[in-house]
C-alpha cells in the first residue's frame, strides 16, 4: 500500500498543479466580484498542499511485507491483492464492461447487453450453457420491455439492420 | 386552527376518494421501482411520468406525482442498502452504514430502520407542513447568499464523520468533488471551465453518471477481487426480521428524533435539500453516538439519521414550492412545472383559490406515508432475498442498469464513458481509502456553495466579515467552524494523551 499511497500522493499534487496552471488562464476577479477562476485556482492549492500530507501519510504508514501481505483478506487494504483463482474473472468483467460501455451506443441495447451477458454469465458467472442462453436471450427482452414500453426510457436502438 | 383542521378534513374527503388512493398506490409502488433502479432517480422518474398525467384531473395527478416522489425517495434506499448503489445524492450518507449491515446479514433490519424512520419523519414533516407553512416560509425568505454559503460549508463538516479514517484522504476526495462541480459553463460569467472545448462538456458532469460510476462499478470491481463477491451473512428472511430488536430500537431512536429535526430544517431552504439534510444528520448522529467508531462499520443509527432527515426535507421542501412559488429541490422544480401545465400557480393564493388542490395534496402525504411503510415492511423480505443470488449476476445486472441510467441521462454515449472512468476512479479510491462519499459530498454541494460563496463577496465588495455580520450566517459559521476544528484538536488531544502514557 506504501507504493500505491505514495503514488495516489503525487498524483493528486500533479492534478493540483495542473488545476492551478489552467484556473490562472481563467479572470481571477470580474467587474463584480470573485471571477471564474477564483474557486478554481483555491481548489488547485489545496489538492498541492493535501498531496503533501498524503505523501507524508504514506511514509509513517508501514509498508505491507509479504507476509502481511498474505494474511490481507482481497477486500481489505492492499491495492491490487485478489483472493484465489478471482484475477481472470476480474479481468474478463473489467474487460466485458469497458467494451459494452464503448460499444453501446454503436451496437444498441438489444445487442450490446445480449453480448455482455454471455461473456459475463459464461467466463464469470461460470454458469452452463443452458443458463448463459436463457439470460442471454431473456435479460435484454426483459429490460427493453421494462426501460422502452413501460418506462419510456431512451436507449439506444442500434444499427438500422437490427 | 379550526379552520385548518377542517381544511385538511375536506383535503381528505379528497384524497381518500377511490380513485384518489389509487392513483397514490400506483404512485408509490411506480416511484419505489423507479427509485430502486440505479440511475433513474426521482427527478427523472417525476419527469418520466410528467406527460401520463397531461389528461389527468389536476388534483389526482399531483397526487400521484407525490407519491411518485416519496416512493422513489424510499425506493433509492433499497439499492444503496443493498448494492451500495444510490439512486440519487440524498441516499449516499445512507450506504456507508446501510450496505456494511446488509453484509453482516443484517440487510432487512437496515430496510426496516429506515422504512420506520422514513414514516416518523414523513409524517412529522407533513403535519409540519400542514401547521407552519407560513412561518417556515418567512424563515427560508431570512436565508441569503450568506447563510446558504454557511450552511453548506457546515455540511461539509460531515466529512470528518463519511471520510474513513484519514481525515486528510475524506478533505482529498471533498476538493475533488468540488474541482468536479466546477467542469462546465461558470454560474455567473457563462464562461466555460475545464470543458477543454468539448461542448458536451459545457452543462457539466450529472450527479447520477458520478455516482453510479463510483459507487456502483466501484463497489462491483472490488467485491469482484473475492471469489463469490463481498462475503455476505445469510439470515432468515422473515418480515419480523426487519423490525429492530429492543436495544437497536433504543439505539436508533433519538436517531430518528434528530435526523427529522435537521430534515425538517434544512428541507425547507430552496436549494438546500435532503442530500445536505442526510449528510448533516450522519455527522451529528456520529458526533452525538455513544459509539462513533462503529460509524461507518453497520451502526444501525448510520441509516436511521439520513433516512429520517432526508425523508422530512423531502416533506417540508414543498412548503417554498406550495406558499412560496419557489422549488426547493429538483423535484419540486418539475412538480411546480405539472403545477403551471395545469394552470396552477403556486404562492400565497394557492391556498385560497385552490382549496381542493392544496388541501387534496396535503392530505394525501399523510396517506401515501402509511401506504409506503405497509408495502415496505412487507415487501422488505423479497428485497433483501436479492442478496441471495450470486454475486456474478447481481454485478452483470448493476452493470446494466448502470449503462441504461447514465445513457438515459441525455441520451449521450459520453456519459457512458464518464460512468465507466468514475467506476475505475471509485474503485481507486476504495482500495486506498478514500472516501467516494466525499467526493458526491463535493460535487453535489460544489455549484451552490460557489455561487453563494461569489454572491456574498460580490454583496459585500470582498468584505469576507460578511460571513459573520449577520445573526443566522455568524452562528452558523461559527458552528461550522467548531465543527472542522473539533475533529483536529480531538485527534491532537488523543495523541498528546498516548504521548503522556507513553512517557509514563
Amino acid at each position: 500500500m506504501r507504493v500505491a499511497d505514495t503514488v495516489a500522493a503525487l498524483c493528486v499534487g500533479l492534478l493540483g498543479a495542473t488545476v492551478i496552471a489552467m484556473a490562472r488562464q481563467l479572470p481571477y476577479e470580474a467587474d463584480y466580484g470573485p471571477g471564474p477562476g477564483f474557486l478554481p485556482l483555491w481548489l488547485g492549492v489545496a489538492l498541492v498542499t493535501l498531496s503533501v500530507f498524503l505523501l507524508r501519510e504514506s511514509r509513517v504508514t508501514p509498508a505491507s511485507d509479504d507476509a502481511a501481505l498474505a494474511a490481507i483478506p482481497a477486500n481489505q487494504p492492499g491495492f491490487l491483492h485478489f483472493g484465489p483463482g478471482a484475477l481472470t474473472p476480474w479481468l474478463v468483467f473489467l474487460a466485458s464492461t469497458v467494451i459494452v460501455s464503448v460499444l453501446f451506443e454503436r451496437l444498441g441495447f438489444a445487442l450490446a447487453i445480449g453480448l455482455f451477458m454471455f461473456v459475463t454469465m459464461r467466463w464469470v458467472a461460470k454458469l452452463s450453457w443452458l443458463g448463459t442462453l436463457l439470460f442471454t436471450v431473456l435479460t435484454p427482452l426483459m429490460l427493453y420491455i421494462l426501460f422502452l414500453r413501460l418506462l419510456m426510457v431512451p436507449v439506444p436502438v442500434g444499427p438500422s439492420w437490427l | 386552527m379550526l379552520e385548518l383542521l377542517q381544511s385538511l378534513g375536506d383535503g381528505f374527503r379528497i384524497a381518500l376518494t377511490p380513485t384518489n388512493l389509487l392513483f397514490a398506490l400506483a404512485g408509490v409502488l411506480a416511484g419505489m421501482i423507479i427509485g430502486a433502479l440505479p440511475g433513474i432517480g426521482t427527478v427523472v422518474g417525476v419527469s418520466l411520468l410528467l406527460p401520463l398525467t397531461y389528461g389527468m384531473d389536476p388534483t389526482s395527478a399531483i397526487i400521484m406525482l407525490a407519491a411518485i416522489y416519496y416512493g422513489a425517495q424510499y425506493g433509492g434506499t433499497i439499492t444503496s442498502v443493498l448494492m451500495n448503489l444510490p439512486g440519487e445524492a440524498a441516499t449516499v450518507a445512507t450506504t456507508l452504514d446501510g450496505y456494511q449491515m446488509a453484509r453482516q446479514g443484517r440487510a432487512a433490519k437496515a430496510l426496516g430502520i429506515a422504512t420506520i424512520g422514513s414514516f416518523v419523519a414523513g409524517t412529522v414533516g407533513v403535519i409540519v407542513v400542514t401547521l407552519l407553512s407560513p412561518v417556515l416560509a418567512n424563515f427560508a425568505l431570512k436565508f441569503g447568499p450568506p447563510e446558504y454559503f454557511a450552511l453548506i460549508l457546515l455540511g461539509f463538516t460531515a466529512i470528518s464523520a463519511i471520510g474513513g479514517s484519514s481525515l486528510v484522504k475524506g478533505l482529498t476526495s471533498v476538493i475533488l468533488g468540488l474541482l468536479i462541480s466546477t467542469v462546465g459553463l461558470d454560474i455567473m460569467t457563462g464562461r466555460p471551465r475545464f470543458t477543454f472545448g468539448e461542448d458536451w462538456l459545457l452543462g457539466g458532469l450529472d450527479f447520477v453518471v458520478v455516482a453510479v460510476g463510483l459507487f456502483g462499478i466501484g463497489e462491483i470491481l472490488d467485491g469482484m477481487m473475492t471469489p463469490g463477491g463481498h462475503p455476505i451473512i445469510k439470515t432468515s428472511l422473515s418480515w419480523r426480521n426487519s423490525i429492530p430488536s429492543a436495544a437497536e430500537w433504543i439505539r436508533s431512536r433519538w436517531a430518528i428524533v434528530r435526523g427529522t429535526l435537521v430534515g425538517l430544517a434544512i428541507g425547507v431552504l430552496p436549494g438546500a435539500g435532503s442530500t445536505l439534510a442526510s449528510f448533516i444528520a450522519y455527522s451529528v448522529e456520529r458526533n452525538a453516538s455513544k459509539h462513533p467508531e462503529e460509524f461507518g462499520k453497520g451502526a444501525i443509527e448510520g441509516v436511521a439519521a439520513p433516512e429520517s432527515a432526508n425523508n422530512a426535507a423531502s416533506a417540508t421542501a414543498m412548503i417554498p414550492l406550495l406558499t412560496l412559488g419557489v422549488p426547493g429541490s429538483g423535484t419540486t422544480a418539475v412538480l411546480l412545472g405539472g403545477f403551471l401545465l395545469w394552470g396552477l400557480r403556486p404562492g400565497p393564493l394557492l391556498f385560497t383559490q385552490h382549496p381542493d388542490f392544496a388541501w387534496g395534496l396535503i392530505a394525501s402525504m399523510y396517506i401515501g406515508n402509511m401506504m409506503l411503510v405497509l408495502l415496505n415492511i412487507f415487501a422488505i423480505p423479497v428485497f433483501a432475498s436479492m442478496l441471495r443470488i450470486p454475486y456474478a449476476i447481481q454485478a452483470a445486472f448493476v452493470v446494466i442498469f448502470a449503462l441504461v441510467g447514465a445513457y438515459s441521462i441525455s441520451n449521450n454515449q459520453y456519459d457512458v464513458l464518464i460512468m465507466i472512468a468514475f467506476g475505475l476512479l471509485g474503485f481507486a479510491m476504495k482500495r486506498l481509502d478514500f472516501s467516494p462519499a466525499g467526493l458526491i459530498l463535493g460535487l453535489v454541494l460544489g455549484p451552490l456553495a460557489e455561487l453563494s460563496l461569489r454572491q456574498s463577496l460580490t454583496l459585500s465588495r470582498g468584505n469576507w466579515a460578511i460571513f459573520f455580520e449577520r445573526p443566522i450566517s455568524g452562528a452558523l459559521m461559527v458552528l461550522a467552524i467548531v465543527a472542522l476544528a473539533w475533529p483536529l484538536a480531538r485527534r491532537a488531544l488523543v495523541q498528546r494523551g498516548d504521548l503522556i502514557e507513553a512517557d509514563g
